[in-house]
């Protein structure tokens, strides 16, 4: 054991510190951190909602007169949603720009300006609006001509009129749907922006030009060649489309159906989730901080997950239209009950059952801080780092609380996570309120914290067992150095 | 001299429940402290107004990274244990023992 513990110090523990100075993976990870404010702001948003409009038309309560009473508010939220949740990739486009920039020592603000032009500079410029003839019948061959030829197009058997209007941006591109895109312009046009900047094809000025005036000139070539870099590659895309239709005409639109589509729905497979959650445990082993070195993950396919939630909650309401069962959401509500390792169940098991003094004092002190998912106490002072009694359950109880709430929500009996909660929130309620306000949820977090504490208590009854041997011993040793 | 103590996690929550221990601990013995902790991402920023920083062992592996934003400044990582036990004192001690002696 100590030998393996050892090989995996020099072996395992390096790979953190190589994904945690990764500059790209940080500079994604920061600035999923950086949207936090915005994601939070929608995440209100929806909740406010689901409170005075979702849970009061549910039947049990039937209160359809609060909802009208907070009409005021809906329309608030909506507007508020309107700048976050469906602008997401939108605002992250820049903070994924200014973070590249910062991490490569180029001036961040202009690296957040020159991922944002190019992201909307590869955005379709025209945006289609469609509607819907009740009786299309009623509609004279003369009217349908009109339309036509003004640019309308008709179908008159499905009784549908599109147009397509110049000079809009689609909310569909600029949303979590768009995250993907927005990550990966992002990346590609400021890294290369970046490196124009440190090379020599900028403008120098002389000494005496104020330095506001030589910078925006010294980023004058290398901004202007990035930036029509991407024009050239939209229309690049849209020559291959009005060539070949089964290309998709933008690039939002391929690395939608390329990247993130088939990204995001091999996220949702049950191998994937187990995976992520071992990973996380297996680095808090170490006490390496796993959420951490995982963020990238987390933040780039689960949080997309989350807030694509979110946004098709916010138009529908309904759960059956989210597009994705699993999120980071679903770790929080349902799996790290007080923190990664679900140590709320360590915790109880110890005021339970333990016998040693000193795993009840931790344990008292972990607490309170415990009910806020916080657990460095419980993983450094007990400690669970590098203990083979805690190995096990630490890896173990994770998976399983994780393929319990992946079966409980692949079939539908607790709906998916549509709201985005601090970290911090506590177990069970957390559950609650991220689902919507679902009982179910509430049941399910309950159930796992029971499973958790179960599994944790053989462990600790375990641990009783091994200190009555220790101190037998060396009460042995003692008997016999006085004899 | 204030001394300015900076704590580094990474979402600066468990070590802001240090940093209340540790500031106990200095007025107990009457030392002119600022402590304070803050996340990784805000730490380039905070490193500026530190004259020592201190790193939960959560993010070791930061160690070197932090260094380079700290700029000379001391850098260590907390002692895992003391971090557990949220020891305000001891984590005190080993701030204060690492401010170079001018300011000590």
């Amino acid at each position: 054991m100590e030998k393996f513990t050892a090989w995996m110090e020099e072996h395992f523990v390096p790979i953190a510190a190589r994904i945690g100075s990764q500059k790209h993976l940080v500079a994604i990870r920061d600035a999923f951190i950086a949207i936090l404010p915005i994601t939070m702001a929608g995440s209100f948003a929806v909740l406010f909602n689901a409170i005075v409009r979702d849970v009061m038309a549910e039947n049990a309560l039937n209160l359809p007169q609060v909802t009208q009473a907070f009409q005021w508010l809906i329309a608030i939220d909506g507007n508020v949603w309107w700048g976050t949740i469906a602008m997401l990739a939108l605002v992250f486009s820049f903070a994924i720009g200014y973070q590249i920039a910062k991490a490569y020592g180029v001036t961040a603000l202009a690296g957040g300006l020159i991922s944002t032009s190019a992201f909307i500079i590869v955005t379709p410029q025209t945006a289609n609006a469609s509607l819907t003839f009740a009786d299309p019948t009623l509609v004279s061959q003369q009217a349908l001509d009109m339309i036509t030829e003004s640019g309308g197009v008709v179908d008159a058997e499905a009784g549908t009129l599109s147009l397509g209007a110049w000079g809009n941006l689609n909310v569909s591109y600029l949303n979590a749907g768009g995250l993907f895109t927005a990550l990966i312009v992002g990346l590609i046009f400021t890294i290369i922006f970046s490196k124009l900047m440190k090379s020599k094809l900028t403008i120098t000025l002389p000494d005496s030009v104020p330095p506001a005036v030589s910078d925006a000139f010294r980023a004058l070539i290398p901004g202007t060649a990035v930036l029509f870099g991407a024009g050239i590659l939209a229309y690049a895309l849209g020559e291959l489309h009005t060539a070949n239709a089964e290309i998709p005409g933008s690039l939002g639109d391929m690395i939608t159906k390329f990247i993130q589509t088939p990204f995001l729905n091999a996220s949702q497979g049950l191998g994937w989730v187990i995976l992520v959650t071992f990973m996380v445990e297996l680095f808090w082993f170490f006490g390496i901080h796993g959420s951490n070195v995982m963020a990238p993950v987390m933040s780039g396919v689960y949080l997309t997950a989350l807030t694509s939630n979110m946004d098709a909650w916010a138009t529908n309401q309904n759960y059956a239209d989210l597009p994705y069962q699993w999120t980071s959401g679903s770790w929080e509500a349902f799996v790290y009950l007080g923190g990664s390792g679900a140590s709320i169940g360590l915790i109880i098991a110890i005021f339970i059952f333990s016998k040693r003094k000193e795993y009840r004092t931790i344990a008292a002190l972990a607490a309170p801080m415990g009910v806020f998912e916080i657990n460095e106490p419980m993983v450094f002072g007990l400690p669970i780092v590098l203990n083979p009694v805690f190995l096990i359950p630490w890896i173990l109880v994770p998976p399983i609380l994780a393929v319990i709430a992946w079966l409980a929500t692949m079939s539908g009996i607790v709906p998916p996570t549509i709201i985005q909660l601090p970290w911090i929130a506590p177990p069970i309620i957390g559950a609650f309120i991220a689902t919507g306000f679902q009982w179910t949820a509430a049941v399910l977090a309950a159930i796992n914290l029971a499973i958790s504490v179960l599994i944790w208590s053989v462990f600790v009854i375990m641990a009783n067992g091994m200190a009555e041997k220790e101190a037998a011993a060396e009460a042995q040793v003692e008997a016999a150095a006085t004899s | 001299m204030t001394k300015n103590i900076l704590l580094v996690c990474s979402g600066g929550m468990s070590s802001s429940v240090l940093v209340k221990r540790m500031q106990k601990a200095a007025d107990t013995r009457g030392i002119d402290t600022r402590i304070w902790a803050v996340a990784d991402v805000r730490s380039t920023e905070a490193a500026k107004e530190a004259d020592v920083i201190l790193i939960g062992p959560q993010i070791r592996f930061l160690l070197n990274k932090m260094k380079e934003r700290a700029d000379g400044k001391p850098v260590a990582v907390i002692d895992m244990m003391q971090y557990g036990q949220m020891n305000g004192e001891k984590v005190l001690e080993q701030a204060l023992a690492l401010l170079p002696e001018s300011n000590q």
